[in-house]
C-alpha cells in the first residue's frame, strides 16, 4: 500500500472528527445559548475546550472499527479492513453528516460512520459479513429507547423542577439562577463528549496505520493521533454547527432556564448511566428526547411535533442513505487506488456544492436565536407601557 | 435478544439519578428566593421573573442553599470522575 493512501485516508478521518464535533456542538451547547446562559460565541468555545481536554483524559481507544456489526476477519467470511475500505465507510459518514447539517438535522455521527462501513463491507464481502443481530441489538434498539428514556427522564426532571420552585405567594421565583446551574450541566455533557467522540477517529486511524503495516498491533495509539484527533474535534465543536443548535435550542420547543437545566441534566445522567451500564445510547438522540420531553414537562409551553418528525425521519434514513453513500466509494475503490482518489474528489466537489448552498442562508453566532431575541424585544417594549399606565393613576 | 434488564436499570438509574440533581439544584435555588417583599399582592407575572429581593432572607434558608449547591458541585464531581477512567 503506497503511503500517500494512508496520509488521504488519515485526512479524511480527521475530517470525519471534524464533522462530528461540529453537528454535536448543539448536544451540550444549544439549550444554554437558547436561555441566554451562555452567549453563542462563548458556549461553543466552553464546549471546545472541554472537547480538547476530554479527547485526552480517555484514550482507552478500541481497535475495532464496526464493535462487532462488521465481520473483519476475511478468512471467515468477512471484509478486509484495509485504507481503501475505510475510506469509503469515512468519506460517506462525512457527506451524510455534511448533509444532516445543511438541512439542520441533529443526527448520530456514530451511525453514520455505521452506516458508511455497512454499505462498503456490503459491497467489499457481501451479506455475510454484517453482523445483522449485533446491528439491531447495538444501533437500532439503542436508537429507539435512546429519546424515550431520555424524554421520560427530562419530562420528570422538568416537573419536579418547575414544582420545587413554584411559590403561590406570587413573588418571584428567582428560577432564572438555573442559568449558572445551565452553565455546568451543559458543561458535563460537553466534557463527556470529547472522552467519548474523539476515541472513534482515534481508533480508525490507529487501524489504518495497522493495515497498513505502518504500525504494530500491540504499539497501541500513537501521541501525535491523539493530539490531531483531539484538535480536529475541538475545531469543530468550535466551528459550531449553528443550523443544529438552532434545531435543537429553539425548533423542538421554546427552552427557559430551568427546564433547559432539567433536559441538560437529563442527558448528562442518561449519557453516564448508560454508558457505565453497558447499554450504550446516542448522545444526539438523547440530547433531543430531553428538549423535547423538558417541552412536554413545562406548563404552558408547546412542542413543534412537526421539527421533530423531520429530525426522526433523519434518525431513520442515516443508516441507509450513508450505506448506499459507502457502497458507491467502496465500489469506486474497486478500480484501486485510482478510485480512491477519484472518490476523494468527488466526495470533496458534494462538500463544496453543499458549502455553497449552505452560504445562501448562512446561520452562525449573530442570526442563532433571532427568533428568541424577537421575542424578548417585544416582550421589553410591552413592559414599559403597562409601568406608564400604572405611574398614571 | 433485547437487553432488558440493561434498559430497564439505565432508566431506573437515569430517572433517579436526574430527579436526585434537579431536586438539590432546585431546593437551592428555591431557598434563596425565600420570603421577600412580604405583603406584596400576587399579580400575573412571567413564569420566568428572576428579580428577587434579597432583604428579609432569613440566614438559615441561606445556609441550606448553600448547602445544596455544594452538594451540586460534588455531583459534578462525581459526573467527571465517571468520566475520567484513569480514575477507576
Amino acid at each position: 500500500m503506497e503511503p500517500w493512501i494512508v496520509f488521504l485516508v488519515i485526512g479524511v478521518a480527521l475530517v470525519f472528527d471534524f464533522t462530528n464535533g461540529f453537528h454535536d456542538t448543539a448536544n451540550a451547547m444549544a439549550t444554554p445559548i437558547a436561555t441566554g446562559a451562555l452567549k453563542p460565541r462563548t458556549a461553543v468555545a466552553l464546549a471546545a475546550v472541554l472537547n480538547l481536554v476530554g479527547a485526552f483524559l480517555s484514550t482507552a481507544v478500541a481497535l475495532t472499527i464496526s464493535h462487532g456489526i462488521i465481520n473483519e476477519d476475511p478468512s471467515g467470511g468477512g471484509v478486509a479492513i484495509t485504507p481503501a475500505f475505510i475510506f469509503a465507510g469515512v468519506m460517506a459518514a462525512i457527506v451524510w453528516n455534511v448533509a444532516t447539517w445543511l438541512f439542520g438535522l441533529p443526527s448520530s455521527s456514530s451511525h453514520a460512520l455505521f452506516g458508511g462501513l455497512i454499505g462498503a463491507a456490503l459491497v467489499g464481502a457481501g451479506f455475510g459479513a454484517i453482523g445483522w443481530g449485533t446491528l439491531v441489538d447495538k444501533v437500532i434498539i439503542p436508537a429507539v429507547a435512546a429519546p424515550l428514556v431520555a424524554g421520560l427522564t427530562a419530562f420528570l426532571a422538568t416537573r419536579v423542577v418547575y414544582a420545587i420552585t413554584r411559590r403561590k405567594d406570587g413573588n418571584p421565583d428567582g428560577r432564572g439562577r438555573f442559568k449558572v446551574a445551565q452553565i455546568f450541566s451543559s458543561s458535563l455533557v460537553a466534557l463527556a463528549h470529547g472522552t467519548n467522540d474523539a476515541q472513534k477517529t482515534m481508533g480508525i486511524i490507529t487501524l489504518t496505520l495497522i493495515s497498513a503495516g505502518m504500525l504494530d498491533r500491540s504499539a497501541g495509539v500513537p501521541f501525535w493521533v491523539i493530539v490531531a484527533c483531539a484538535v480536529a474535534i475541538a475545531l469543530g465543536t468550535y466551528m459550531g454547527g449553528w443550523r443544529i443548535i438552532r434545531t435543537i435550542g429553539t425548533g423542538f420547543t421554546d427552552v427557559k432556564p430551568a427546564q433547559g437545566f432539567a433536559a441538560e441534566t437529563s442527558t448528562a445522567v442518561t449519557i453516564l448511566a448508560s454508558s457505565h451500564l453497558g447499554f450504550a445510547l446516542s448522545t444526539t438522540q438523547v440530547a433531543s428526547g430531553s428538549v423535547i420531553g423538558s417541552g412536554l414537562g413545562r406548563r404552558g409551553s408547546k412542542v413543534r411535533w412537526g421539527t421533530a418528525g423531520r429530525v426522526a425521519a433523519g434518525w431513520v434514513l442515516t443508516l441507509p442513505a450513508s450505506a448506499i453513500a459507502g457502497a458507491l466509494f467502496a465500489l469506486l475503490s474497486t478500480l484501486g487506488q485510482v478510485g480512491v482518489v477519484i472518490g476523494a474528489v468527488i466526495g470533496a466537489i458534494v462538500l463544496l456544492i453543499m458549502f455553497l448552498v449552505s452560504r445562501k442562508s448562512a446561520v452562525g453566532a449573530h442570526n442563532v436565536i433571532s427568533d428568541v431575541e424577537e421575542a424578548s424585544q417585544a416582550v421589553a417594549l410591552k413592559r414599559p407601557r403597562r409601568r406608564r399606565g400604572r405611574s398614571r393613576r | 435478544m433485547i437487553n432488558w434488564l440493561g434498559l430497564v436499570s439505565v432508566l431506573a438509574v437515569t430517572v433517579g439519578g436526574a430527579l436526585a440533581i434537579v431536586s438539590v439544584v432546585g431546593l437551592g435555588i428555591r431557598l434563596l428566593a425565600v420570603p421577600t417583599r412580604p405583603g406584596r399582592v400576587a399579580d400575573a407575572r412571567d413564569e420566568e421573573e428572576d428579580e428577587v429581593n434579597l432583604n428579609g432572607r432569613p440566614r438559615v434558608a441561606t445556609t441550606f442553599a448553600i448547602v445544596c449547591f455544594a452538594a451540586f458541585a460534588v455531583i459534578i464531581a462525581f459526573g467527571i470522575w465517571l468520566l475520567v477512567p484513569a480514575f477507576h
